[in-house]
């Protein structure tokens, strides 16, 4: 079967309830998501196929909505995350300071090397803004992120954060790429992946981690 | 208008025809519009017909005020807009003297006995009082405990209702939502519970019993069809506070592994909880679901679809997936009980669930049982401070007045099976293991305990400790792990 891509990725939004998360997906992969069968698969988005440099990107993003206050359940998404969104709501002081929590977590149980970038959502709600832009920033720089004002209304920065991290995951697995675009079939990363698609009860189900 | 176009077509098509949708609209509508909201266009239509002389759109309003009455008359209690809007309503009706109106939106019949009810649900289950237990941790068998926790977690499980699952699906927060706060909070209490119950154990054999224990326990909840307590126990194991502990691990034996790689798969994320998903579909009867699991799936549906389609239409089917999955969750709540719970081993649990621990402090109780590593300096903090505004912000507060209840009734339980010559105290030994069932048990006792001891000092004794854990925390573990 011909593959529709080069490489998986997948990418983790972590913030606040009510920052907006599912929101920026939903803007990201046009409300696309499978509604058809949810008792059995769920409300699942569907991922998404972006280029970057050339390489076709299939991208799975995880979202944690409604899960935020379940210690045990978020930590689940951690582990097998290569890139993580950390997001707060420009009208939220209070979101904005847990992203030192959600950062520290993500110390804490995702793995090395993960890619992380700074959201700050809701930009079209200036009116309410209680985090300056420039605070924003400065804590990007702390962390020495990348930093987006993103707006899921507006469509302010969707596709450029949603592309930048994208790169960033990239970028982090470059030596694994190169080998993979010498090689005809891409032995690698294609292991990594987790494909929708894939007839149920398939064999090769990754182990499962939780912190 | 849009709204009104909505409910004159599905008045016109005859209320029967279309119950279930109509029930779906008026089920659903806050979505939209506020209920208060509603009822003005209505009475507005109302209005507007009465001036055109239109007996039969009057008539029709009100049969339609009287359906939404009947079967949601909690919205009418719970929502102070909408009875101020229905009051003013009914004084034009009245004024108007149309005397099959006003009887149609009476609102004063709603049944009282049935409001009284839904507050006071409980769970019928068969609870013995009178059998004496023991109320020691050890003693416990693993189907006791899945019993009472599963009792525990149905109980704050049925409370949550349907406008509450709506609530948190618009508000996505908890704030004002003390059902669902309370139904999150017990998952994390249960999960804080196993790894402190784990972690109290001195050596890594002992830990390892625990562990196995809460296996066992995991295996029962997965039988009584419990996915939420199941999510719950097999989360605290997974933490990395205890999957860190390795010399613990080493004493578990493979077969117990086994089945708790069985069970992680089982609960685990990969794609979208697919295991999950497809053994609570084949659960028929009694069972509890992961709520979070449910909870992002209405946020997704909610989030993902769009509330108007092309024309402005309302988009029904929005309305209708909402709708069909909060039902299901509702639906579940009816089922009755499987098991039976003694009273006093609910009192048991339920002070041992009041934890207000922070992740830090687990962590910290980890490394001070199983220190990181032998070339690492033991004690170095690991992580950056955390914000202390976090704490407060996100857990619960704990409030004294339950937490004294609640030791009040865990003392008269004690009691009651303790205190065999019902004099009033209980003997220092029995006491100490009583005490040791507790996660806080690790709390070195200050005092000495000898011959006797008093409902006071033991009370006295509960409520220090647990004060200690859900207001000081850290401090107290610290001085206490000193002394081990």
């Amino acid at each position: 079967m011909a593959k529709q891509y080069d490489v998986l990725f997948r990418l983790l939004l972590l913030g606040d309830s009510g920052v907006g998360k599912t929101c920026l997906l939903c803007r990201f992969t046009d409300n696309q998501f499978h509604p058809a069968h949810i008792s059995t698969i769920g409300v699942d988005f569907k991922m998404k196929t972006i280029e970057v440099d050339g390489i076709k990107v299939r991208i799975q993003i995880w979202d944690t909505a409604g899960q935020e206050r379940y210690q045990t359940i978020t930590k689940q998404y951690y582990r097998r995350a290569q890139g993580i969104f950390l997001v707060y709501d420009i009208s939220s002081e209070r979101s904005y300071q847990h992203i030192v929590k959600w950062a520290s977590d993500v110390d804490e149980y995702a793995p090395d090397g993960v890619q992380k970038i700074l959201i700050g959502n809701k930009a079209d709600e200036e009116h309410k803004r209680q985090v300056p832009k420039e605070q924003g920033l400065q804590l990007a720089r702390e962390y020495g992120m990348d930093f987006y004002e993103t707006s899921a209304c507006s469509n302010l920065n969707i596709k450029e954060s949603f592309t930048r991290l994208t790169e960033l995951v990239l970028q982090a697995h470059r030596k694994e790429l190169d080998e993979l675009r010498g090689l005809p079939c891409a032995p690698t990363l294609a292991r990594l992946e987790e494909d929708e698609q894939q007839p149920l009860g398939s064999e090769d189900t990754p182990k499962t981690c939780w912190c | 208008i849009i709204q009104k176009r909505y409910i004159f077509f599905y008045l016109e098509g005859n209320a029967c025809q279309n119950n279930q949708l109509l029930k779906i609209i008026l089920a659903m509508h806050q979505f939209i519009i506020s209920s208060a909201d509603m009822l003005q266009k209505l009475f507005s239509t109302y209005l507007n017909a009465l001036e055109n002389n239109s007996s039969m759109q009057c008539v029709k309003i009100c049969y339609f005020v009287r359906y939404w009455i009947t079967e949601f008359w909690i919205m009418f209690k719970m929502d102070s807009k909408l009875s101020t809007a229905m009051e003013e309503f009914q004084e034009v009706v009245r004024a108007n003297g149309e005397e099959l109106h006003c009887r149609l939106i009476d609102t004063s019949q709603i049944n009282s006995r049935d409001w009284s009810r839904k507050l006071t649900q409980r769970v019928k289950a068969n609870t013995s009082k009178k059998r004496k237990v023991s109320l020691l941790f050890d003693h416990l068998e693993p189907e006791e405990l899945s019993d009472h926790l599963t009792y525990l977690e149905f109980k704050s499980f049925r409370r949550i209702s349907f406008s509450d699952y709506q609530n948190y699906i618009v508000n996505s927060c908890v704030k004002e939502n003390p059902t669902m706060e309370r139904s999150i909070s017990l998952c994390n209490g249960i999960s804080q519970w196993v790894q402190l119950m784990v972690l109290s154990r001195p050596t890594p054999q002992l830990r390892a019993e625990v562990f196995i224990k809460f296996i066992h326990v995991a295996q029962k909840l997965h039988q009584l069809q419990n996915f939420n307590t199941l999510m719950a126990v097999i989360g605290g194991l997974c933490h990395s506070s205890i999957s860190r502990l390795k010399e613990t691990s080493s004493c578990v034996p493979h077969d117990v592994i086994k089945v708790f790689n069985e069970m992680t798969e089982l609960l685990s994320s990969y794609r979208n909880y697919d295991s999950y998903r497809r053994a609570y579909n084949e659960c028929s009867n009694f069972k509890i679901p992961i709520l979070g699991v449910h909870l992002k799936d209405l946020i997704s549906l909610y989030e993902g679809m769009p509330d108007y389609l092309e024309d402005k239409k309302i988009n029904v089917y929005k309305l209708y997936s909402l709708y069909n999955h909060i039902d299901e969750l509702i639906q579940l709540q009816e089922m009755p009980l499987p098991l039976e719970a003694n009273m006093d081993l609910v009192h048991l649990l339920t002070l041992s669930l009041d934890l207000y621990y922070t992740e830090d402090e687990i962590y910290e109780l980890s490394y001070a049982r199983e220190p990181r590593s032998h070339r690492a300096a033991p004690m170095t903090p690991s992580k950056p401070p955390v914000v202390a505004d976090w704490a407060s912000g996100v857990a619960p507060k704990p409030d004294p007045k339950t937490i004294s209840k609640h030791v009040q009734r865990m003392v008269d339980s004690v009691f009651k099976n303790y205190d065999h010559d019902q004099d009033g105290y209980i003997s220092q030994e029995e006491f100490e293991k009583i005490a040791a069932s507790f996660p806080f048990s690790f709390c070195v006792m200050a005092k000495d305990w000898e011959g006797l001891i008093s409902r006071d000092e033991i009370t006295a004794y509960f409520m220090r400790a647990s004060s200690i854990y859900s207001k000081l925390g850290l401090g107290f573990v610290k001085s206490s792990i000193l002394t081990l």
